[in-house]
């Protein structure tokens, strides 16, 4: 019995303030097994993972790991890591400017005689990269290698430092796909020698390629457990998705009025291409797609953080170039950010300085800021949004998620723009701001703004759209409206589309 | 031929000091008089072998992503310690005592950027004028030495060099031994190039980093003792204003980076003796030293612009290797 499951996490229960990110979670996992962790964007995937590998604190005593037969607490990232349990990050954790060999000898190179043994150090290092078939040369800086490799070199120190378990978040997204298949030969490899794999994934195909059971993560909840040889893709996705959108959604009912921007074939290298849309008063457009691929990017062009490489953008029947932020201010339009506390606000000034932070340029007296003026704002805003702060002159660091991102969303508001871009505007709050939120923003639609929304959660995109982009590896890869607004459409254009990539260059 | 011609362009990619070195030699060489001769070549090592332990001592806080602004103020009063404690305590041990408090000055400066969480540049700025105070505290003015010995010291020389040009190259020899061969070099390199990974790897990263700042600061009191047998005198004024910003000049003039995790010791000996032939080139050329402090200066600014080139080239962009990307960047 103790010996079926190296990995047994039982009753996980994690929470951070305003949101259950985890909710009961049970896992197990047998030695040698590939197991597929599937799930919406916040779904709970990655927090599990940071919980397992000692990142997080499971909240309660209630959550236990029972690892190879014995109860464990990690209480940091080196205890897992020196457990076995390794985690390979999206963002990968090497040093730069070191070899290869260092990287994967990192904080336990070979010494003799009290020197760094380098010629030891390369061949261990050559013999654990020639075992995952990975033609590296163990002197070459890994800052010069691409990324693939890097990825490889990371799996490698999995390897010598003797994981047991091994943790891949979306591992295969920077890779071609031959290189793809090389490292699913790899993952194959490490199986048959018993290390266990949970591989974390979007990708539909590599999860019935590779797998031997997929577990389903819903809203923090573990939703469905498949033996990946009986099921099927829409098995899974259904298993995904599986809920009713509740019905506090109030679609706006304004009848588009005339067009508002136009963008046509914008790109920026690397990060998107040829978008071509259109937004229309009284519209509200969604951006769906997975974290990175490119939404965020295309309004920070949109908006003149960026500047695109290629391709017009209309306003009001216009062709206009937008430089900076201060140009798009000028033209009415407003951005609320994905992150509002780096983004957004000035967390150490008091609501009513935040709240009339943008608005400041029009309302001088004298040449000086019209002090009556700003408690002016602050009131008005205070009241549309039922911002609940102690006073005026509270610190923004100190209110809740929820109504720090109200004081953003007033801010911008106070300026009466045409277009509103919203960046992931209730990500992290509470669900009581998160309705007056999306109430509100219904509402401006219907006195005539032009709303672009991005966001991760499926419900609310649903809910709150009228017509609905979705963005695949940086390109518009399905346009919904009306009733194919649904979630079996979205997940079938952003996960389920076949990959039409054409063959890269390495050949 | 053109093997060759990759091999050196290559190498001088990598070693951006050694193109830099010789465009610098060369223009001297060709535009000055009196330049290129061998007396002035050892004049011009005589003149900066204080100067290249500062630098060496920098190079560790560097390679680690700090840097120490308190060096300069630290060696002028460890100098004017050792030379006015000689007559009091003896030679010998007023060197000890200089060399040690530079040590302890290390370890706090160290422990105050670690353990609180200081600011570097706070710690080490507070440091150079808590320093300069010091010793004006001290002394106001020049100290005047007491031991021909000590003086014969400096001035003795070994093989056509003297005897501080030797004393330089070992310490830089020393240190790279260091930064290669031990533990402790490579921790500093990995805790300089990613913290956090360095952290998770299981490295005492704040050991590594307090272990710097004493090399920094014990070299830089080695210095100040240097100093002191040189002139057989100190004055509170050695290291002011500037001796920090030299040493830290040369360290990234060298090419390690300022960011921390690349670099080693013969950048910094380039780096230095570059510096030193530009400052050569400015006295041979009698202009005032007013010039040599602004030429420094927009050097320094030169050097930080290739510092964030450099860094750039060195990440490759995230999405380089993805489907659709230049086709360099995806052969194996």
């Amino acid at each position: 019995m103790e010996n079926e499951y190296i990995l047994e996490m039982r009753h996980i229960t994690k929470s951070f303030p305003g949101v259950t990110a985890l909710d009961d979670v049970d896992l197990k996992l047998r030695p040698g097994e590939v197991l597929a962790l599937c799930g919406e964007n916040g779904a709970g995937k990655s927090t599990l993972m940071k919980v397992l590998a000692g990142i997080y604190q499971p909240d309660s005593d209630k959550g236990e790991i029972y690892y190879q037969g014995q109860r464990r607490i990690f209480k940091a990232p080196v205890e897992a890591k020196q457990a076995g349990i390794i985690m390979v990050f999206q963002e990968l954790s090497l040093v730069m400017d070191l070899s290869v060999a260092e990287n994967i000898y990192l904080g336990s190179l070979p010494l003799k005689h009290g020197r760094i043994d380098w010629k030891t150090l390369y061949e261990d290092a050559r013999k654990v990269l020639a075992e995952i078939k990975c033609d590296v040369d163990p002197k070459t800086p890994i800052g010069s290698l691409p990324i693939a490799q890097r990825q490889m070199v990371e799996i490698a120190r999995g390897i010598a430092l003797g994981a047991k378990i091994l943790i891949l978040d979306e591992p295969t997204s920077s890779l071609t796909d031959k290189e793809k298949d090389v490292f699913f030969e790899n993952i194959r490899e490490l199986k048959q020698k018993g290390t266990s794999v949970i591989y974390i994934s979007h990708k539909m195909d590599e999860i019935m390629e590779i797998s031997d059971r997929a577990m389903v993560l819903r809203d923090g909840k573990a939703s469905g457990d498949f033996a990946t040889a009986n099921t099927t893709i829409d098995e899974i996705i259904q298993c995904m998705i599986g809920r009713s959108i509740s019905n506090y959604y109030i679609k706006n009912k304004a009848q588009p009025g005339e067009e508002l921007l136009r963008v046509e074939g914008l790109c920026r290298e690397g990060q998107y291409e040829d978008i071509s849309f259109s937004v229309r008063r009284g519209e509200i457009v969604g951006l769906y797609g997975l974290v990175g691929a490119g939404r965020t990017e295309i309004v920070e062009s949109l908006f003149g953080i960026t500047r695109p490489s290629r391709g017009d953008i209309y306003y009001k029947g216009k062709k206009i170039q937008i430089r900076n932020s201060v140009q798009a201010v000028r033209h009415k339009m407003a951005f609320v950010p994905e992150n509002r506390k780096e983004q957004g606000l000035v967390l150490g000034e008091t609501c009513r300085k935040n709240i009339s932070l943008v608005k400041l340029p029009w309302i001088k007296k004298g040449g000086f800021v019209d002090t009556a003026k700003t408690f002016e704002i602050y009131e008005e805003y205070r009241h549309k949004l039922k911002i609940n702060a102690a006073s005026s002159e509270q610190l923004t660091a100190q209110l809740s998620g929820g109504n720090q991102q109200k004081i953003v969303l007033g801010k911008w508001l106070a300026i009466q723009p045409d277009l509103l871009i919203l960046d992931e505007p209730t990500r992290g709050i509470d669900i009581g701001a998160k309705a007056d939120i999306h109430r509100f923003i219904s509402q401006l639609a219907e006195e005539g703004m032009a709303v672009i929304l991005i966001s991760s959660e499926m419900p609310e995109i649903i809910g709150v759209s009228n017509r609905l982009l979705c963005i695949r590896d940086g390109r518009i890869c399905a346009q919904l409206s009306g009733e194919d607004i649904n979630e079996q459409r979205i997940i079938n254009a952003i996960m389920n589309q076949p990959e039409d990539r054409s063959n890269p260059a390495a050949s | 031929m053109s093997n060759l011609f990759t091999w050196i362009t290559e190498k001088f990619r990598k070693n951006t000091i050694i193109p830099i070195f010789l465009i610098v030699f060369l223009v001297c060489s060709f535009f000055i008089d009196k330049f290129f001769s061998l007396g002035n070549f050892v004049n011009i090592l005589g003149q900066n072998a204080e100067k290249g332990i500062l630098a060496a001592g920098m190079t560790f806080v560097i390679l680690n992503g700090y840097f120490d602004l308190s060096v300069g103020t630290l060696m002028g009063l460890t100098s004017c310690l050792t030379v006015g404690l000689t007559p009091v305590i003896g030679l010998i041990p007023s060197i000890l005592l200089a060399l040690c408090l530079g040590a302890a000055v290390g370890l706090i400066n160290g422990l105050l950027v670690t353990k609180l969480k200081i600011n570097a540049f706070i710690v080490t700025l507070a440091g150079m004028t808590i320093f300069r105070g010091i010793t004006y505290m001290y002394t106001q003015q020049t100290v005047r030495g007491s031991s021909k010995a000590f003086y014969e010291l400096s001035r003795g020389s070994f093989l056509g060099l003297p005897n501080p040009v030797w004393i330089c190259l070992a310490f830089i020899l020393l240190g790279q031994a260091v930064l290669y061969f031990t533990r402790h070099g490579r921790n500093t390199y990995a805790a300089g190039g990613n913290m956090s990974s360095a952290q998770n790897a299981g490295i005492n990263v704040d050991r590594t980093v307090i272990l710097n700042f004493v090399i920094c600061s014990f070299c830089a009191a080695v210095a100040g003792v240097m100093y002191a047998s040189k002139f057989n005198s100190a004055s509170p004024t050695l290291g002011w204003p500037d001796a920090h910003m030299l040493a830290i000049a040369a360290v990234v003039l060298g090419g390690t980076k300022l960011s921390g995790g690349y670099g080693n010791m013969f950048y910094t000996l380039g780096g230095l003796c570059t510096l030193g032939m530009i400052n050569n080139a400015m006295n041979l050329l009698k202009l005032s030293s007013y010039y040599n402090t602004l030429v420094m200066g927009i050097i320094l600014i030169i050097v930080l612009y290739m510092d964030i080139v450099l860094r750039e080239q060195s990440v490759p962009s995230k999405r380089a290797n993805i489907p659709g990307a230049p086709k360099k960047l995806q052969k194996e």
